[in-house]
């Protein structure tokens, strides 16, 4: 299905590595989870939601090591679990209790804590772990790059819908509410998305990068973009150059591919900031 | 407390025995009020008097006790909202435009603007005198130009203007003269559009120029009527202090 892309990609690529079948699926698989990110980084800053992305993504130790331990594949534990950390630090802070980062904050150690005591308590599964830590975008296979393409739809089904109302809801909540937007679904939806989207984009670049995979595009986006509209547009575009590039920067200097891939977004946020001063000059 | 005057209006708001919690602390204990039709009404109180959560409750944007209903209207009125903070940055790049057709228009505004949506912007924008705020980021208004935009958008809507406006101490970041123009603009606005107008305020001028009822609250009611016999030394005294007096200032500015 995706042979014309890889046949396109496989033109960057050096000549000696041309063709290579994995550097063809994480080429694929990073341009499709990278977007994803982009798309759904633009609500994550909106909402601030960045120290919820790092909690989600930590609650990973968890999520694999119940994976495991259930006998269903680690896979689906992390990415279950993060959905379930996600829900349940929005209902958390909608309670209001605690403010929003501390309900964040204690939700955090208290995954990380059960991930690390069943990770000690069994020691088999460390190794494992390691996977999902530093992830492995050159170690994607045919069916990741498919489970990559679908978490890129969802996150444009998702902005397709939701897009003008989660902005608002942004802005203000009560005007949003006013205007008839069911505030409280949209933010449990929301959530549930984020989570799912990080879970998914772990495998590509681990838990430590993820966070940034999602911030990046985004805020470098809000320093380039003219409108909400373009907003959209530049994360996605951003988020895909960063992974295609970084992923090809990597291979000719032989250095980590997730983190070349976090090196490029920032040095293209670095390089957007003086575009962000110039328009404040001109709107002080 | 104040009796309820008699209304032989049927009124757009009706609040019975509202309470609300959050966690163990009561916010709002017992209020009983009726908001009429057509005019602006006044909620006024000191800080954490629960003024914005009645406003809230109106919305059923918090869990409460008692019963909301509006007599008024056949079906669920539409409403305007005037917040008084947001979550925008000077970093955003949301412009005006875009603010008002978040609410304007269904397709995602990657998908291009709207036509009909964006003449109705401006159609909006227009009657605040801030047409030419459209393409600025919202981040970056000033005070004064914040509120104009803020009444244009809420005022704009998908299926013609809202019902009941509410506002959330509209005036706050703005100067007195400023926040004089606003009462005025808000009242003739009201007036024009038939609308049912709950504002929030701190300044007691401003309210006793322009409202016609006014609902006194420091968490529970303290006095609700028009507005001359329900600003009272009396009533300032339970709501703000033993300490507080009533001094009506002018915020016309001096001619010549």
């Amino acid at each position: 299905m995706f042979e014309p892309l890889y046949q396109l990609l496989n033109h960057l690529l050096p000549q000696a590595l041309a063709g290579a079948s994995f550097l063809n699926r994480a080429l694929v698989g990073g341009l499709f989870l990278a977007a994803a990110c982009g798309i759904v980084g633009v609500g994550v800053l909106g909402h601030r939601m960045s120290f919820f992305t790092n909690a989600v993504s930590h609650s990973s130790f968890a999520g694999v090591a119940v994976g495991l331990l259930a006998g269903v594949s680690p896979y689906v534990g992390l990415v279950g679990f993060a959905v379930l950390v996600g829900l349940g630090i929005t209902a958390l802070r909608r309670r209001g209790r605690l403010s929003g980062d501390a309900t964040v904050g204690v939700v955090f150690s208290a995954v990380m804590a059960l991930g690390i005591a069943l990770l000690s308590a069994f020691r088999g599964l460390g190794r494992e772990m390691l996977t999902y830590i530093y992830g492995d975008i050159l170690a994607l296979t045919e069916g990741e790059v498919y489970l990559a393409f679908g978490a890129l739809i969802v996150a444009v089904a998702f902005s397709a819908i939701f897009f003008n109302r989660l902005a608002l809801t942004a802005v203000s909540p009560e005007v949003a509410r006013a205007s008839g937007v069911r505030v409280a679904f949209l933010e449990y939806a929301h959530a549930a998305l984020v989570a799912g989207i990080v879970a998914v984009a772990i495998r590509a670049v681990g838990l430590l990068f993820v966070t940034a995979l999602l911030i990046l595009p985004a805020a470098t986006a809000r320093n380039v973009a003219r409108n909400q509209g373009s907003l959209f547009w530049w994360s996605a575009g951003l988020g895909a150059i960063a992974a295609v590039g970084g992923t090809i920067v990597s291979v000719y200097l032989n250095t980590s591919t997730g983190a070349t891939v976090i090196l490029l977004g920032t040095v293209m946020f670095g390089a957007s900031v003086p575009l962000r001063l110039a328009r404040k000059a001109r709107n002080p | 407390m104040m009796p309820e005057p008699a209304t032989e209006e049927i009124p757009a708001v009706r609040l019975a025995n509202i309470t609300v919690r959050l966690g163990n602390r009561v916010v709002l204990e017992d209020v009983t009020a009726d908001v009429p039709a057509g005019v602006i009404t006044a909620v006024i109180g000191p800080n954490g008097a629960g003024k914005t959560t009645l406003l809230k409750a109106i919305l059923g944007l918090v869990p409460y006790e008692g019963r909301v209903t509006f007599p008024g209207f056949k079906n669920r009125p539409s409403f305007g909202y005037v917040p008084q903070a947001l979550g925008v940055d000077e970093g955003s790049p949301l412009t005006v435009m875009d603010f008002l057709l978040l609410k304007l228009q269904r397709r995602p505004l990657w998908l291009g603007r709207r036509r009909s949506a964006r003449d109705e912007a401006r159609h909006q924008l227009g009657a605040m005198r801030a047409e030419n705020l459209a393409d600025r980021p919202l981040g970056v208004l000033s005070g004064g130009e914040r509120q104009r935009v803020l009444l244009a958008a809420a005022l704009a809507g998908r299926n013609g203007g809202p019902d009941i406006l509410l506002l959330d101490e509209p005036a706050s970041g703005i100067d007195a003269v400023g926040g004089e123009l606003f009462a005025a603009l808000l009242a003739e606005l009201t007036e024009e559009r038939g609308l049912t107008t709950v504002l929030v305020s701190h300044d007691l001028s401003v309210v006793s120029a322009h409202a016609r009822r006014v609902v006194c609250l420091n968490r529970r009611l303290m006095g609700v009527g028009c507005a001359s016999e329900t600003i009272s030394a009396e009533t300032i005294a339970a709501m703000y202090g033993r300490d507080s007096s009533l001094f009506l200032h002018d915020h016309h500015p001096k001619e010549g």
